[in-house]
């Protein structure tokens, strides 16, 4: 697995962190460049002009969710949080601000190299396919049509909606916040995560065969939704 | 006196004082029911209102009880000391003896006792008169005085002792607490420490079976160090009350689901019946501590019952309540021993070297109490343990 050479800013001032983090995203190609501070890291984006940041929630200086709203003033690149257990609120703001994806200390290399991977595909919109498919779940979103083990499947238009921005988002998470935007717009926040709820719970009837242990829509406790692919 | 008497409290005063003869009898036998009485007061607040009645009754004069710290404990309805009050209040207890002094108005003669107690003295007794105190009164108005020095210093004392009990409460259970986290940090560590130094002299001459084997172990042994800081990191937020609860309509079954994921291949490893009553409505929780609680209450039920039984988890709604039962079928807990599971570091005797330090049915109780909600645990009949816990459900929008 050496095609990779796109170029990762890694953003931790733990140098222990650092140093495992090279040692394992060298050896899949990428090529890395580092900053201990969240200064740091705004003054070397704009010159190393990664592909894509990995960039810690708890930095001596300045804190994750605001180098995350500064770097999206200008640049688009998929930024990957790093946070530990207790930054659950961190966590959800820094992805409201605009950072991609997240995954909680301490992490196996697997996990950070299958986020790295989902962050960078959805950088390229080439990859944006009509047709989708994971196990038996079919969608075609050209012809509106969802077939689960071979069966036609009847949605509502909030669900297919739902199911389209999951899809659309696969593999990557999606918090309540967000999901609610892209959905239902204007009323109270309170009043549609009721509405979320009641719709995930709905189609995780219509597409999960256990939909107790879902396969496919995974609930990221606490941060919201994601389609999984994997 | 700040503002004068009204003028009936003054007659009211005065005709007491010209009936005081007559009353004298009946003025001890006041202080006597006090003394009987005060033991039984609850607080001091409480005390302070029953010696002032009592004053009030036997003596016929308004009373006020100041503090050491210039603080009004409790005074007559309309007699609020001022600043001339506070200050003859210091010189008696700073002289140690009563203080008379004048003032304008209808009680123009007024006193200052010390609280006289075997520490320094605790405060002072302020009464005012229309005229001056009988030299015979006196002896009825030091036992007064005596009283309510007794009754002020007891309750510091009882205070300070119980201070003191808290402290060390605190200091045993930091010590257990600590002991604890020593032992089983050391543990996990011993192991993973071994595994890299193992790795780090022979990993050439290992055999690689043996060696994915040691890395496994390590693996688990670190995993399972992470664990115990979270619910540590959980124990400690409840404990100091800065778990910042969320209450969002959560679907039951989402909840459950998501314990199961947490859990992972433990989870999946094992038989678990979920069943879900199909009318419940959404019910408001903090998602994220909720799944905890799940996940430490699945996790306690897989550790203490055979691998190959099943555990079953139930969740209906009724009384405008959520319960969630989560029901194995393990040796079970003596009936004595149900509500112990809950307390600190308290894992069942019986169940030896199965890791963890006894804080997660704990915290699971701190995480439900905090959602205003119950948690326990059954016999179940014949063999097994169901832990049971209910969530309030506010009057919400049907599904």
């Amino acid at each position: 697995m050496t095609e990779n050479c796109a170029r990762v800013l890694v953003v931790d001032d733990e140098q222990a962190i650092r140093r495992y983090l090279r040692a394992s995203l060298s050896a899949h190609g990428y090529e890395l460049y580092e900053a201990a501070t969240g200064q740091e890291a705004l003054e070397l984006a704009p010159i190393a002009r990664p592909d894509l940041m990995i960039l810690d929630l708890g930095l001596p200086d300045l804190d994750g969710v605001d180098v995350t709203r500064s770097l999206r003033e200008w640049t688009r690149i998929p930024i990957v949080i790093l946070s530990v257990r207790s930054q659950e609120s961190d966590k959800v703001a820094a992805l409201d601000a605009g950072a991609d994806d997240y995954i909680t200390k301490p992490f196996g290399a697997g996990e950070l190299l299958a986020r790295i991977r989902v962050a960078l595909r959805h950088t390229n919109p080439a990859e944006a396919a009509s047709a989708f498919t994971v196990g038996d779940l079919r969608v075609d979103l050209s012809r509106r049509s969802v077939r689960v083990r071979d069966q036609g499947v009847q949605l509502t238009p909030t669900e297919y909606d739902l199911l389209k921005l999951l899809i659309r988002n696969a593999d990557r998470v999606l918090t309540h916040r967000q999901i609610i935007r892209e959905v239902w717009g204007g009323l109270s926040y309170d009043d549609e995560l009721h509405l979320l709820r009641v719709n995930i719970s709905n189609l995780r009837r219509k597409l999960e065969a256990d939909p107790t242990r879902p396969r496919f829509i995974v609930t990221e406790p606490g941060v919201g939704y994601r389609m999984r692919t994997a | 006196m700040g503002a004068p008497a009204p003028d009936g409290y003054a007659a009211g005063v005065t005709r007491a004082t010209v009936f005081f003869t007559f009353r004298r009898k009946s003025a001890f036998l006041e202080l006597q029911k006090l003394v009987q009485r005060l033991p039984g007061c609850r607080d001091l607040a409480e005390a302070l209102r029953v010696i002032e009645q009592a004053f009030v009754a036997s003596i016929g004069l308004p009373v006020a009880i100041i503090s050491d710290a210039r603080k009004v404990l409790h005074h007559t309805p309309g007699f609020r000391p001022d600043d001339d009050d506070f200050g003859a209040a210091r010189s008696a207890m700073e002289s140690g003896q009563p203080v008379e002094y004048p003032s304008a108005g209808g009680l123009r003669f007024r006193y200052s006792v010390p609280l006289i107690t075997w520490r320094a003295p605790v405060g002072a007794l302020q009464f005012a008169s229309s005229r001056p105190i009988a030299r015979r009164m006196w002896p009825l108005i030091y036992s007064f005085a005596n009283q309510t020095a007794l009754t002020i210093i007891r309750s510091a004392l009882a205070e300070e002792a119980r201070h003191v009990s808290v402290l060390f409460e605190t200091e045993r259970f930091q010590k257990t607490l600590l002991n604890s986290i020593a032992h089983n940090v050391r543990t996990p560590l011993a192991s993973i420490i071994g595994v890299l130094s193992t790795l780090q002299e022979n990993d050439a001459a290992l055999d690689p079976t043996v060696r994915d084997d040691l890395l496994d172990t390590a693996r688990q042994e670190a995993d399972r160090l992470n664990r115990l800081l979270g619910n540590l990191l959980d124990f400690s937020r409840i404990e100091s009350g800065a778990v910042q609860m969320r209450a969002d309509p959560c679907d039951v079954q989402d909840v459950i689901g998501a314990a199961l994921e947490q859990l992972g291949a433990k989870a999946r490893e094992r038989p678990i019946e979920v069943v879900i009553d199909p009318s419940l409505p959404l019910v408001r929780m903090d998602f994220a501590l909720i799944v905890q609680v799940l996940v430490n209450i699945l996790d306690n039920a897989m550790k203490y019952s055979p691998g190959s039984t099943p555990i079953s988890v139930e969740a209906s709604a009724g009384c405008r309540q959520l319960e969630i039962r989560v029901a194995d079928q393990g040796e079970g807990i003596d009936e004595e021993d149900l509500d112990r599971v809950f307390e600190k570091f308290n894992r069942a005797r019986r169940t030896g070297e199965t890791g963890g330090i006894g804080l997660g049915l704990s915290i699971c109780r701190g995480l439900i109490e905090a959602h205003r909600g119950s948690i326990w645990a059954e016999r179940r009949n014949p063999t097994g343990t169901a832990v049971v816990f209910r969530l309030p459900i506010r009057q919400e929008r049907e599904r």
